[in-house]
């Protein structure tokens, strides 16, 4: 008996001897990630694009460009990198993407850990650009930059408009810039042209035009706005795309880069952005119980044809032209007011970081000059995508609906997402527009809000 | 020499001892995996700034910001609303199928036990999103049914209405997480003696009556403890209304874990954050106190 007693306290001192060396391991973090796909590239003879590294390397690069809801940036971002490893055979980049979701969660733990990947997609402002930015997780850009000629390239401004949020100055003239974009994610309203045609319609040439034709269908029993807003973003689109409507441009980068406290959110300019909101959804324009209505959806009742219009940007160009049954149209959001420059929404795409533990800045930022490049963009393009540096479209594939698009958001100014302006404001938006939206908050209630928070982070250290 | 050994080992693994080794390894892993993170998310809750590396010590004024903030109120007391609607719907309607199919002379007893059973092994993302279906203003049978029985003007988007989100939630819920209060119930019937239904018979009680005098009696200390479990589990929804509604429309569905998870993953305010999870613990841990005090003294009384 005593004998079994003591084999048994023997064998459970082992197990706790076991459990203990287990724990004391000092594991280093593993960052979980969705299932990789390396991209591995046969070797080629070099080009004559100088290579910084020697020897093979290997850059991982962490996007969310996912085989999944992402399709087509994931298929535009595999072809690049095919051109790219025939022409950089040295340089093997290793792509590893997440969902969306997880750039809230894990893709943070990762950067905090110094162990996020050579390149970053950083969602901009106040959702991930900004917070690694204060937290000197970020190599500034600009050294490159320089080198590259890449400010000389950027015509349309497109690495301001995503650093804005990082608080630089709107200028060229000395600015960190923290991540640098190679598409636009442009807004505008996708159309029913058959249901167009039938009411005898035309895409509007102003305000007056647009509000014409959303009468026009509510008389006919039709409300012409697709809205789903369960999810939060859809209205924040809406919402976006009026102030682009009503605000003046320079009023609104100096309200984006709190360059100008005078400007402010509760200004007549902007209030009246949340206020054409409300009297839309009185006046019967968007689809009832938005709240409770998922995006997709919405966008359900749009390419069934139940409604004409929808809001929403160039990533669902190609699924329009797979699953609508009737020919669908473009047009960028009207301006509200004449005498103020037209301004819609085409923030650049979440633009690229790069961690300052990368141990191939060099090489990165090579990949990231060939991401901008003609070669690097034209995937994108095919994918119906906007690239955000100059490029020759001429001999590359384009549907007539991206065509629409790009010829819609030429020459317009680039407005903004507004929830990422900031940490605080991005916090209290999402489900505030919901509250704007059905009524429950006034528009004078809503702009005193979003202003007290934006200045709440700017009153404080890194805003 | 040996006989001295044997006896200090012996003392050693004395049966007391021999007892808290055995209690060991568990002891091991519950510190590890509970008490660690526990007293870690604490200290966690006494520093600022953003990210989880976050270093600023600030002593109490994420408890301050906490408690003055409006949001957590409104998060609390939807926590308190939804304890209320899921300390009712799913434990009364869970002992009201639990009466049914105690009866013995049922006919399939055993195939309605299984079958009412089966939500319960659903996992609560799939839950919510057959009931987001369900609720769905476009094409969800709720909504539908309402309209075939002439009750259309009811109808309307549940989880997009401000009165009616946190109820649709927890209709949903409550349809998933009967079965355990039917399960427990049912077990706590069948120890009641029949003898005690043949006198209320004989007393000339009805079924009413039966149910007060003899059925709710016998099963007390069972709902108290599902009552306990129930309440503790409401402290801790989160996914049902993440998945649901993401805490909308506007602030309408925030609950104490809701809360939590914005401000920590969408705010980045990790010390805030996991200090609405100290709060919460210490909270329920007041209330299950409470309840098992409550529940000693019905144990006591019934000797």
């Amino acid at each position: 008996m005593k004998a079994r007693n003591r084999w048994l306290s023997i064998s459970l001192l082992t197990l706790v001897a076991l459990l203990l060396a287990a724990c004391s391991v000092t594991a280093t973090p593993e960052v979980v990630t969705e299932v990789v796909k390396e991209t591995v590239i046969e070797e080629v003879v070099v080009t004559a694009t100088p290579e910084p590294a020697s020897e093979k390397t290997t850059l991982e690069v962490w996007t969310k460009y996912t085989p999944g809801q992402d399709k087509n940036r994931y298929d535009a971002f595999e072809e690049a990198l095919v051109t790219w490893g025939a022409e950089h055979p040295n340089i093997r980049i290793k792509h590893v993407y997440f969902d969306s979701s997880e750039f809230k969660t894990t893709v943070p733990l990762s950067m905090e850990s110094g162990e996020a990947g050579c390149l970053v997609l950083a969602d901009i402002g106040g959702a991930n650009l900004l917070p690694w930015y204060n937290a000197g997780y970020l190599v500034p850009w600009d050294d490159y930059a320089q080198q590259y000629a890449w400010f000389e390239k950027d015509t349309g401004g497109s690495m301001v408009a995503s650093n804005l949020g990082t608080g630089r100055s709107s200028v060229y003239d000395g600015p960190e810039i923290a991540g640098v974009p190679n598409i636009y994610q442009p807004l505008g309203i996708f159309y029913n042209k058959d249901s167009f045609k039938e009411q005898g319609l035309t895409p509007p040439a102003n305000w007056d035009d647009f509000v014409n034709i959303l009468e026009t269908y509510k008389e006919a029993g039709t409300p012409p706005l697709v809205f789903g807003n369960a999810q939060q973003f859809h209205g924040l689109h809406y919402l976006s795309s009026l102030i682009g409507a009503y605000v003046d441009i320079d009023r609104l980068n100096a309200w984006w880069d709190g360059s100008d406290p005078s400007v402010k959110f509760t200004d007549p300019d902007f209030l009246a952005a949340a206020q054409t909101a409300q009297e839309w959804v009185e006046a019967g324009y968007f689809t009832p119980d938005f709240n409770a209505i998922n995006f997709d959806d919405a966008m359900g009742l749009f390419l069934a044809g139940e409604q004409p219009m929808l809001l929403t940007g160039d990533w669902n160009v190609a699924r329009m032209n797979e699953n609508a049954a009737f020919e669908v149209g473009y047009f960028p959001f009207p301006s509200a007011d004449p005498d103020i420059a037209w301004t819609i929404v085409k923030q650049p795409d979440w633009p690229f970081v790069m961690p300052t533990w990368c141990e191939h800045k060099d090489e990165a930022a090579l990949f990231m000059d060939f991401l901008i490049s003609q070669e690097g963009m034209a995937p994108f393009y095919e994918q119906g995508m906007q690239p955000t540096f100059p490029f020759d479209a001429s001999g590359l594939k384009a549907s007539t609906l991206q065509l629409e698009v790009a010829q819609g958001i030429e020459g317009k100014h680039s407005g903004f997402y507004i929830d990422v302006v900031d940490s605080e404001v991005h916090s209290l938006i999402w489900p505030l527009n919901q509250l704007l939206f059905d009524g429950s908050v006034t528009p004078e209630d809503f702009a005193q809000q979003i202003q007290e928070a934006r200045e709440k982070y700017l009153s404080e250290p890194g805003g | 020499m040996k006989t001295m050994c044997s006896a200090r080992v012996g003392r050693l693994f004395g049966y007391q001892s021999k007892a808290y080794l055995y209690l060991l390894p568990a002891f091991l892993i519950y510190t590890v995996f509970v008490i660690y993170p526990f007293l870690q998310t604490i200290y966690l809750s006494l520093f600022g700034g953003t990210g989880t590396q976050s270093t600023t010590f600030t002593g109490l004024e994420n408890y301050q910001n906490l408690l003055s903030d409006p949001i957590f109120w409104n998060a609390f007391k939807n926590n308190l609303r939804w304890a209320a609607m899921v300390l009712i719907l799913p434990v009364s309607f869970g002992l009201f199928l639990a009466v049914i199919l105690a009866r013995r002379r049922l006919l399939g007893r055993t195939f309605f036990r299984t079958v009412l059973f089966l939500p319960q092994v659903i996992t609560s993302v799939i839950v919510a999103m057959v009931w987001r279906w369900m609720y769905n203003p476009l094409f969800g049978p709720v909504n539908e049914v309402l309209r075939l029985i002439g009750l259309g003007e009811v109808a309307r988007g549940w989880l997009g209405d401000h009165t009616w989100a946190l109820l649709a939630l927890a209709i949903g819920y409550s349809w998933a997480y009967y079965g355990f209060s039917m399960v427990v119930f049912l077990a706590a019937l069948q120890g009641i003696d029949d003898t005690l239904y043949d006198a209320a018979k004989v007393d000339g009680a009805n079924v009413f009556q039966e149910f007060w005098h003899v059925t709710l009696p016998g099963i007390k200390l069972a709902l108290a403890t599902v009552l306990l479990f129930t309440l503790i589990e409401s402290f801790k929804i989160f996914d049902i209304v993440f998945v649901g509604t993401r805490g909308g429309p506007g602030y309408s569905t925030w609950v104490i874990s809701y809360y939590l998870y914005d401000y920590t993953w969408n705010q980045w305010k990790v010390g805030q954050g996991v200090t609405s999870a100290v709060v919460q613990t210490a909270f329920v841990a007041c209330l299950s106190a409470l309840f098992l005090w409550y529940r000693g003294r019905i144990q006591k009384s019934e000797g």
